[in-house]
């Protein structure tokens, strides 16, 4: 679990939509995403889907069934994430490249013949993931930088989540 | 009169082999479709119009799965037999639309239109003043790092209306998604390709099924080759027409084989000679011959099970010929015509009740029965020309001088039936067979499940079954359809009928439905929706903008007119509305609504009475309620056709004497359902059917037995002995079919032609013999 930090750069936009909060990685089931700037509101993303909350009420939930790109793409989150990198490398068709002690990693879908809603992906990893950087073919990029990073057991990292929640106005 | 009749004859069978040739120059059109049998249903007729159209729009598809842990290796195996099918003018594929019929491509087609589309919970939210949840939700949805949404989306409809309108109809939608410009799914480390087509010809043609069934198995074994372990699942009618032709014709084969070898052997056996075989065989080829061309003429294709029983006539010209032969064992006429003149009056009463029995059976607006109907009468009609008329100026030869033998032993039965001393032992015969019958009746099932009527290969249907795992199609049971006299009418209908639907799918009745305008709203929808848009969302619009960060023009231009269902399906996606568009012509227009996860069928059917323009159907259902209501009308029929030919056989023998002539036939008709219902054969409509052979057959044994008197009897009982064994070698046989209808055709005859064989001697008048010929 740790904070977050998103930067959307939307292209033609006067500036880029900050958003900053809390998240949750529980490794194999979910990962929470609970933005407390500018507004707060949650997200789950589980084995079926994704679900938002805004205001305790769930005003979006999409399957993986419908959209399976998302699939890839919120695995490749909880990978990268829980520090699992084999399988990202193995799907990037790359290595870790060090550089200036830490790491640096780039994921293609393309080149890897998927088809998925990006173009790629840039990693930067010391201890944990520390910054990604999703870049979509029309040139919208998403900048979340991550901070504040532990792993705990599963049952403490529950009651974060939960106890998170009250946080909300 | 002899003369006549042989001209009447050749000039009949040279009109039937002209008329075969015509039709058969380009193969046997031979239909497999067992559906295709069945009447018109007695549903609304623009319910059963939407049917058979919907029926065509799915028996015209192929579907492939092609299977291989490395989706490069299963994509190119997939694109290469599509390209096989397509070169060899099998399938037109659905590929080459389905790489412009994307999302995007969808997006792009509906954006124009995009207030006045609106899912039911977001209009639920408007309509209650909430519009401020879906202000919240474009917030949410733009800022999650798993957004659908990019920058020029968000420009266009900054409350991103368009994708989650998309996303609420779209939901439960096919689990094959786009990659590479095909359509794959994963499961289980392997990747299935999607490769489908809508076939070029007719899947029930049975030249076009062997060519694509050639032609596909030939492309299968040579992707094996060439990519290794692939992994094929196909299905589609043409797999399971083809199948049902393949079985009927081995069987068909195979029990031809025996019932011909039987017949052989018997002839040879009896009357040691070639020639009753080769007369025997003319008759047949004739009768086979003049009811192929008939029913070819007027039906233009022949049904599977009108050839099986067609087929079966054999059992019926030998039983003509057989007769003609035993006059043969007649020691007091070397005259040929003479022995034609002897058997005249009951083969002239025999055929006519058949005919009239089969005239009506045409009668019935069921085009499988009209087709064996007329398949029988004419095929008849023209064996029996050939034994009066065409035997005499080719048989040349003097009486048999064996065969007292044969004589002797074919009395026994009538002597079982008339002699004293067997009063007991028939009293005892009868009155078993009437407590067997009585018990039997009590036992009788009726089995209308068309499921169990057309027996499915396991194998194919295993295949169809992942394939609509993978793909995530639903198996669906039940759907209802929808008319209006325009789009727009049925349009509507929809959305009150989706109002009801709602309802039951919150009480977990359904799982889901789908309809078209939940893509495509009615023009009045629509517009609502606009209006709501345009009161409610468009004063937040400054204010949703600047938390952006979105400056410029208007994003939502007020725009004319709405979107239609042909906009729409210029876009359409596989799989997302074309199936539900049924029917379309002037003035009636058919949508279906489909529905999933039925748990409950009550709640439907009150749905469907609500209204005349919805209907609720059931493929299964209604298929086997057509089967139980044909299956009446065939007993109907029969009890209508015993009426007939009373009044025809009384103008002969008077109208109780006709009533004892027909009550072997009657007995053997009433106790063989009785009779197999012991042994746990259920009650269907081929039973039914074949009841009618049984009625016809029946009636021959007993007329030929009331006609003959004297020394003839004995020659009348021979030929009756050897029809019987014919018969039963030429249908008895069928009750080894593995195809349930032939099978229950098979067993009802074999049961229902011995007890009219044993019934038939009391048919006879020892008292008031016939001495005057026709």
């Amino acid at each position: 679990m740790g904070r977050f930090e998103q930067a959307r750069y939307l292209r033609g936009f006067d500036k880029p939509i900050v958003s900053e909060g809390e998240f949750f990685l529980l490794p194999g089931s979910a990962l929470i995403w609970q933005t407390e700037k500018p507004f707060f509101s949650r997200m789950v993303i589980d084995d079926e889907g994704l679900r938002q909350g805004l205001k305790g009420a769930e005003v979006t939930r999409l399957s993986f069934k419908q959209f399976p790109g998302f699939k890839i793409l919120r695995d490749t989150f909880e990978n990268s994430l829980s520090g699992n990198w084999e399988p990202l490398e193995e799907m990037a068709g790359a290595k870790l490249t060090p550089a200036d002690g830490k790491y640096s990693l780039r994921f293609s879908p393309k080149a890897s013949g998927l088809t998925l809603p990006f173009a790629y992906l840039n990693f930067e990893i010391s201890d944990f993931l520390d910054v990604v950087e999703i870049v979509k073919s029309n040139g919208d990029r998403d900048v979340i930088t991550f901070s504040e990073q532990r792993k705990a057991p599963m049952a403490e990292i529950n009651t974060a989540a939960e106890s998170s929640k009250e946080k909300q106005p | 009169m002899n003369r006549a009749g042989l001209w009447v004859y050749i000039a009949l069978l040279c009109s039937a082999v002209a008329i075969i040739s015509w039709r058969l120059q380009d193969g046997l059109p031979l239909d497999t479709n067992i559906v295709a049998m069945l009447p018109h249903s007695e549903e609304a007729e623009w319910v059963s119009r939407s049917e058979a159209a919907e029926r065509t729009q799915g028996t015209d598809q192929l579907i492939v799965l092609v299977g291989h842990p490395e989706f490069e290796t299963a994509r190119s195996a997939a694109l290469d037999l599509g390209k096989t099918l397509a070169e060899n003018n099998i399938v037109n594929l659905a590929q080459e639309s389905a790489q412009l019929s994307n999302l995007q491509n969808l997006t792009e087609s509906l954006f124009p239109y995009r207030t006045g589309l609106l899912g039911v919970g977001d209009r639920r939210l408007l309509s209650a003043g909430q519009e401020q949840v879906l202000v919240n939700r474009a917030l949410v949805q733009i800022l999650s790092p798993l957004s659908l949404a990019d920058a020029e989306l968000i420009r266009r409809d900054p409350f991103l209306l368009l994708p989650n309108y998309l996303t609420a109809s779209t939901e439960n939608s096919s689990k094959l998604l786009s990659r590479a410009n095909v359509l794959a799914v994963e499961e289980n480390g392997k990747w299935f390709v999607l490769v489908r087509g809508r076939l070029v010809e007719n899947p029930f043609d049975k030249g076009f099924q062997s060519r694509a069934r050639h032609i596909f198995d030939e492309a299968e074994s040579r992707l094996q080759k060439r990519y290794g372990d692939i992994q094929i699942l196909k299905t589609g009618a043409i797999f399971y027409g083809e199948h049902a032709y393949r079985q009927a014709e081995d069987e068909a084969g195979f029990i031809g084989m025996i019932s011909l070898i039987g017949i052989v052997i018997l002839n040879f056996l009896v009357f040691r000679s070639f020639q009753p075989l080769a007369l025997s065989l003319l008759a047949i080829v004739s009768g086979i011959a003049g009811g192929l061309a008939v029913t070819l003429l007027f039906f233009g294709t022949l049904q599977l099970l009108a050839l099986v029983f067609g087929a079966g006539l054999i059992g019926i010209s030998v039983d003509y010929a057989f007769h003609y032969f035993c006059e043969r064992f007649n020691q007091t006429t070397t005259v040929p015509g003479a022995r034609a003149r002897a058997i005249r009056s009951g083969l002239t009463l025999g055929l006519v009740s058949s005919v009239l029995g089969f005239v009506t059976l045409a009668l019935t607006p069921f085009p499988g029965l009209q087709q064996i109907a007329v398949f029988s009468a004419s095929g008849l009609t023209l064996a029996y020309l050939t034994v009066l008329y065409v035997f005499p100026y080719l048989d040349r030869t003097k009486p048999f001088q064996h065969g007292e033998r044969y004589l002797k032993l074919s009395m026994t039965l009538h002597n079982f039936w008339w002699q004293d001393s067997t009063r007991k032992w028939r009293l005892l015969f009868v009155v078993l067979l009437v407590i067997a019958g009585l018990f039997g009746a009590t036992q009788i099932t009726v089995d209308d499940d068309v499921r169990r009527l057309q027996s499915l290969p396991k194998g194919l249907q295993a295949e169809e079954q992942a394939i609509r795992h993978l793909a995530g199609i639903e198996n669906q049971t039940h759907r209802f359809f929808v008319r209006g006299s325009n789009s727009e009418e049925v349009l509507q209908a929809e959305e009150t009928l989706a109002l009801d639907l709602e309802a039951l799918r919150a009480s977990g009745v359904i799982g889901s439905y789908r309809m078209i305008s939940q893509f495509v709203p009615s023009k009045s929808r629509q517009l609502e929706n606009q209006a709501l848009v345009e009161k409610l969302l468009m004063p937040k619009l400054a204010d949703h903008m600047a938390t952006i960060g979105l400056s410029g023009g208007l994003p939502y231009q007020k725009i004319e007119g709405v979107l239609t269902i042909d906009q729409f399906s210029k876009a359409d996606m596989p799989g997302l509305i074309s199936h539900l568009k049924i029917y379309t012509t002037p003035g009636i227009v058919v949508h279906a609504v489909s529905l999933s996860e039925v748990k409950d069928t009550a709640p439907l059917v009150k749905l469907a009475e609500k209204s005349a323009t919805v209907a609720l159907i059931s493929q299964a259902d209604s298929l086997s309620k057509t089967f139980g209501a044909y299956r009446l009308r065939a007993l109907v029929m029969l009890g209508i056709a015993y009426c007939v030919v009373w009044v025809f056989l009384s103008l002969r023998y008077g109208i109780l004497g006709a009533l004892k002539v027909m009550m072997p036939s009657v007995g053997a008709v009433a106790l063989a359902p009785c009779l197999l219902a012991l042994i746990g054969e259920p009650f269907t409509f081929f039973n039914a059917m074949s009841l009618m052979l049984i009625f016809a057959i029946g009636l021959d044994y007993a007329i030929f037995n009331r006609e003959a008197a004297g020394e003839r009897r004995r020659r009348a009982m021979l030929a009756n002995g050897l029809s019987t064994i014919s018969t039963l070698l030429a249908f008895g046989l069928l009750a080894l079919s593995e195809t349930f209808a032939i099978h229950a055709f098979g067993i009802t005859i074999l049961v229902g032609i011995t007890l009219a064989y044993i019934l038939a001697p009391r048919a006879a008048d020892l008292e008031h013999p016939m001495k005057e010929p026709l």
